[in-house]
């Protein structure tokens, strides 16, 4: 479902004032990348959805006292996640390393996976897992979520600059990791457009 | 994937390519997972509207029933501040010999104190059912203090007193076939019983088997009360003119319409509170069907 900022913010306000018909559009719009976000972050996929679930409820009881101020729901909604995940990771000592990789990897394989080189998908998980913390949630934020580097940068409480240095710094690893070389040219492209502002 | 991301990554389709695979495989939820959050969250949602909305109309109602009561009570003042007022200058001496005392729940003057108060009652049936919820508030009061203090027979006499104002609401709200009445008793009531399973777990070890039995009581009663106020609405001559009442304007079932254990002191019970969100983990679980308000008809909207 595609939202714009005017309509997310109407349906916010309608769900501060009760109307749980408004959070449910509020859930359809932000349950995907937010589950994307968690998942790759924590081992299980049962740990996935139990905190996605938890950042919902956690929204619907904080909503009354959310006020935009200049960070849209969105970004405020991925922080309740971030924090949400960190608080996971830090009581259960969950972390995603290697061995977590692996055993995420050895998971019965789903039926969209048959097509897919299992080994190739492991391998992304290896490399994610080898990424330093801050590197991997920039790369969930940016990548699996789907947020801007503006929004990333606050949600994690860092300048747009520093998103961008992680970002460009995790792809460059990424590709190390998995033995994806880039022709010169465009490996100067990468540099170029992780150096730049946007407008 | 955001353009700007597009962008990063141009020349390198190959690693998009990945991630991008692997975010449709590992990381997105199937449609059943995503339907079970769904479902979950909403029922959290819905619950909480509910709540609000309840909160609501009970404010309404009491701002309103209270807006309406002072001309009337103003009225009545003519004849009947007098009248207590001889009352309460008979009861005077009483009160100088240390009347605080007799007045309190067994003394010699709480009888007197309870007749008083029902000479201030108002007679519309839902100022009156307003009314009486503070006299049955006061009496959890005093029972509660009593307990506190140690004091057996005077929590025996409020607990008493409670079940007595508790008969006489409910007949009053019940022959009055006021809705609004009966909302706000049904309600106010329901509130009544878990301050008093609170009370019952709270009671001190040394707390006599009476007073235990007491407060069980005055629990059943305020059940069976509201089980009188509900079938009452529900009769077939509780509407106006013999139509069946609250069919439109159906109160918000009470917490005590949920089926929950009765408290005991025992150690290691089972019994949640009332109104605890059931489910593992704490993990909020849909509501059950029972007594779930009716609900405006509103798209509901799968996931994705």
């Amino acid at each position: 479902m595609t939202l714009d900022e005017t309509a997310i913010e109407r349906l916010v306000q309608e769900a501060r004032d009760g109307d749980a018909w408004a959070f449910g559009l509020l859930f359809d719009h932000y349950h995907l990348p937010v589950y994307r976000y968690i998942a790759s972050r924590v081992h299980r996929p049962s740990d996935a959805e139990d905190l996605t679930q938890l950042v919902f409820v956690k929204a619907l009881e904080a909503l009354p006292r959310y006020e935009s101020r200049g960070i849209p729901f969105g970004g405020w909604l991925f922080r309740l996640a971030r924090n949400a995940v960190i608080d996971h990771v830090r009581t259960r000592h969950d972390h995603v390393d290697l061995d977590s990789a692996v055993g995420q990897a050895g998971r019965e394989a789903g039926p969209d996976e048959v097509t897919v080189t299992r080994l190739e998908l492991d391998e992304v998980a290896e490399a994610l897992a080898a990424l330093t913390d801050e590197q991997r949630d920039a790369i969930a934020l940016r990548f699996f979520a789907g947020l801007s580097a503006r929004e990333a940068a606050e949600v994690m409480g860092k300048q747009e600059g520093t998103i961008r240095g992680l970002q460009f710094r995790a792809i460059a690893a990424l590709r190390r990791k998995l033995g994806i070389d880039l022709p010169e040219a465009a490996d100067d492209d990468v540099v170029g457009h992780a150096g730049r502002r946007t407008p | 994937m955001d353009n700007e991301m597009i962008d990063l990554m141009a020349g390198d389709a190959r690693l998009r390519q990945r991630l991008e695979v692997y975010a449709e495989t590992r990381l997105t939820p199937d449609l059943a997972t995503s339907s079970r959050i769904r479902a979950r969250v909403l029922a959290v949602a819905h619950r909480q509207a509910d709540l609000a909305r309840a909160d609501a109309a009970l404010t309404v109602v009491t701002a309103a029933t209270e807006r309406a009561a002072m001309p009337s009570r103003r009225r009545r003042a003519r004849w009947r501040r007098p009248l207590v007022a001889l009352l309460a200058a008979s009861l005077g001496v009483g009160a100088v010999a240390g009347s605080a005392f007799a007045a309190r729940p067994a003394g010699s003057l709480y009888g007197a104190r309870l007749w008083l108060e029902t000479l201030t009652l108002p007679n519309d049936p839902s100022q009156r059912a307003l009314a009486e919820l503070d006299r049955l508030q006061h009496r959890l009061i005093e029972a509660a203090e009593a307990v506190r203090t140690g004091d057996t027979a005077g929590a025996a006499a409020a607990l008493a007193a409670y079940e007595a104002i508790m008969e006489q609401a409910s007949s009053a709200a019940i022959a009055a076939q006021d809705d609004v009445a009966a909302a706000v008793l049904q309600t106010g009531v329901g509130r009544n019983v878990k301050m008093l399973q609170a009370l019952i777990l709270a009671l001190p070890d040394e707390a006599t088997d009476a007073i235990q039995q007491a407060v069980q009581r005055a629990i059943d009663r305020s059940d069976r009360a509201i089980e009188r106020i509900e079938r009452g609405q529900q009769g077939p001559n509780s509407g106006p003119n013999g139509t069946p009442g609250g069919t439109t304007a159906k109160p918000t079932k009470t917490p005590t319409e949920e089926p929950t254990p009765k408290p005991t002191k025992k150690p290691g019970d089972t019994g949640g509170p009332p109104g605890a969100v059931p489910g593992a983990g704490g993990q909020p679980e849909p509501p059950t069907e029972q007594g779930k308000p009716v609900k405006s008809p509103k798209p509901q909207h799968g996931p994705n």
